[in-house]
């Protein structure tokens, strides 16, 4: 006998739904604005990419110049996309593993339409020039702090609909959910007291900007991520996850190591912090081996299986672009790997699969698999599901491909001396243009997953008033 | 149907965790990193020496890549063997005291231009009465030429030069040298007097 004759995704519980519906709202104002941002996102990495090698493209505005748009390029994907759908994604497994109804569904929409006000404002601001000039944290003091605020409040909501829970017994995921809830308030709240209201001296100022963009993305990012794959590849397999244990590991020791590092080797900060920086990012090989283990041995035997569901195709892509993401960042943390590679391509490389490759697909896995039952409605076309999924595949490998070898490249001309910078940047320019195809790639993929998402939207909004009409 | 299958039915399908344990090797492995880090942190941390940027290694290193005052080790050298010996009479402040020693600090003998007489007066010591900066003074001084050598007496004459509020050209080796060649007959201590004809400039 095998696990297929309890498949759950075929067997729907009524008081699961029922409790389910209470998030309706919430999560379609999440989700749409989360997949606006990133269509928005993609526009301006397409932007920003066309400028390397079109430099008179758009070169008359001084809003669209190159500084600006790669900023919101990050700005719209870290917090627009990745704090929202995290967001989105959090709440519904704490309403389902918890079967609780989310604590105040009305609430939580007004917070959320704050936050997208914020979001607003911190995207005209560094459009206008009112950036702050710190990396991945460029949305002004007025901005953030409405951001910041206004994610403390969806927080809240969150963790008391954790709180609420029927269901005694957590599940990892639930772990991972919650940390990346509380870690976010705590180093969006060091960054602000430490970068914008009191703002430290002198170079110190880097190395929280690195520390913070380092936590943003391992820990608030990852740990989403990993809530998403630790749920839905035992979930859609019908499978049992191999080891509570392992995950606890993983998550303690992702946890400690994941959050040390990220502080270049080059860095004009004495040797001792990098060298940290170095040896925590190494350690994190530990979690990465209990967590592959670990999701490895949930599966052994129904590899076949990965490939039946749409949400289980997205999260187990997701895990592979961590596993290669996460190796990368350990790679490239060796001195003698990244006197050659900071400060070139390589390291842009990472940051995108991460936060496209990674993190995005295992957000749209769950949206993919969580909305249809929130709403009781499918997914208008799956065929746009498909397109979704490939063009992102493919635009996220095309990109990633074509600037870690770019990158690489780079690196090894950078060292000697002889070679003219301009001549460097030249022989570059067919990778930047190789990724800048997969950009468009990208953008078209999140223009069919967004336009997916809108008629999901408008079905049940359609339905919802022939109820209310009869 | 399997224990995992039926747990998994009574939580309306969600998944459950099992509870295999931690793998032994991962553990062991853990410990394996944690001896990697400590060696990287050894090599590179610099000691967690605040000073240390890169490329240095370690603080040496800094140090050593620093502009150097010629003297700076003949002085540090010469507070060694102050603060051993010299200290327990003309004191760490170098001000004397009543009925041991006179003091250093601004006297006329020890920022002579032409430190001959000091030399001899370490070398050979001195005994009875003395003009320190308008007090007299009638003490007895030991001979140190036994004791310490050339370098170790340049250096405590170079300190006490060059220390509290002192200023004046360091003593070197060779000048303790000659000295010492010249006046190899003397077994008696210096007195004020017989210091009177050597040159003081």
């Amino acid at each position: 006998m095998n696990a297929t004759t309890t498949h759950p995704s075929n067997t729907r519980n009524d008081v699961v739904a029922g409790v389910e519906s209470s998030c309706r709202l919430p999560l379609m104002v999440l989700f749409i604005s989360a997949l606006s941002w990133l269509l928005l996102a993609t526009v301006f990495g397409l932007i920003a990419s066309l400028k390397f090698h079109m430099p008179q493209f758009l070169a008359g505005t001084p809003n669209l110049t190159y500084g600006r748009v790669t900023a919101l390029q990050a700005d719209c994907a870290l917090y627009g996309f990745g704090l929202q759908a995290g967001m989105a994604f959090i709440l519904w497994l704490f309403v389902r593993l918890g079967r609780t109804p989310v604590a105040s569904s009305l609430m939580l929409t007004i917070a959320a339409s704050f936050f997208n006000f914020a979001i607003t404002l911190g995207v005209v601001g560094v459009f206008c020039g009112d950036s702050t000039g710190f990396q991945n944290f460029e949305f002004p003091p007025y901005a953030a702090w409405t951001m910041w605020i206004s994610y403390i409040v969806m927080g809240v909501i969150a963790i008391l609909t954790y709180s609420n829970r029927d269901e005694q017994q957590t599940y990892p995921s639930q772990w991972f959910g919650l940390t990346s809830l509380f870690w976010f308030a705590w180093i969006c709240a060091t960054a602000l007291l430490l970068l914008l209201e009191h703002p430290v001296r002198g170079v110190v100022q880097s190395s929280i900007n690195w520390w913070y963009v380092h936590n943003l993305h391992t820990i608030v990012l990852g740990f989403t991520g990993l809530a998403a794959i630790f749920y839905f590849i035992p979930k859609l397999l019908g499978r049992q996850l191999f080891s509570r244990q392992l995950a606890l590991f993983a998550f303690w020791t992702l946890a400690l190591f994941g959050s040390w590092g990220a502080v270049p080797n080059g860095a004009p900060l004495p040797e001792w912090i990098p060298a940290m920086s170095t040896v925590g990012i190494v350690l994190t090989a530990i979690p990465i081996i209990a967590i592959v283990l670990n999701i490895w041995q949930t599966i052994r035997g129904h590899h076949e299986r990965l490939d039946s569901s749409w949400p289980l195709k997205f999260t187990y892509v997701g895990l592979m672009f961590w596993v290669i993401a996460s190796v990368q960042l350990i790679v490239g943390a060796v001195p003698s790997v990244s006197s050659l590679t900071d400060f070139t391509w390589f390291t842009v490389a990472q940051k995108n699969l991460w936060v496209y490759g990674f993190f995005a697909l295992t957000m749209f896995g769950a949206m993919y698999y969580a909305l249809p039952r929130v709403m009781g409605i499918e997914w208008p076309s799956p065929a746009m599901i498909k397109a979704h999924f490939w063009l992102t595949f493919l635009g996220v490998v095309l990109s990633y491909i074509a600037l870690l070898v770019g990158g690489i490249a780079q690196g090894y001309l950078l060292t000697n001396p002889q070679n003219s910078f301009a001549v460097i940047l030249k022989t570059t320019l067919m990778a930047v243009r190789v990724s800048t195809l997969g950009d468009l790639l990208l953008v078209v993929g999140q223009f069919a997953g967004l336009l997916n998402l809108v008629l999901l939207a408008v079905r049940a909004a359609g339905r919802e008033l022939k109820i209310s009409k009869s | 149907m399997s224990q995992n299958d039926k747990q998994n039915l009574r939580r309306d399908n969600e998944p459950s965790a099992g509870n295999s344990s931690v793998p032994m090797w991962l553990v062991l492995l853990v410990g394996l990193f944690f001896y990697w880090g400590a060696m990287y942190l050894d090599q590179n941390a610099g000691g967690f020496n605040s000073k240390v940027y890169h490329p240095f290694g370690n603080y040496e290193e800094v140090d050593a890549a620093q502009p150097k005052d010629a003297n700076a080790q003949l002085i540090a050298d010469g507070k060694r063997v102050f603060n051993s010996t010299c200290s327990l009479c003309h004191q760490p402040h170098g001000m004397g005291e009543v009925g041991k020693a006179p003091p250093l600090v601004g006297s006329e003998w020890v920022l002579a231009p032409k430190p001959d007489r000091i030399i001899r007066v370490v070398l050979d010591g001195l005994q009875g009465p003395i003009n320190v900066k308008g007090t007299e003074w009638n003490l007895a001084m030991a001979s140190w030429k036994g004791t310490f050598n050339d370098h170790q007496i340049a250096a405590v004459l170079s300190y006490i030069r060059n220390n509290w509020d002192n200023k004046a050209p360091a003593v070197t080796e060779e000048q303790v040298k000659a000295i010492r060649a010249k006046e190899k007959a003397r077994t008696q201590p210096w007195t004020a007097q017989d210091l009177q004809p050597i040159a003081e400039r």
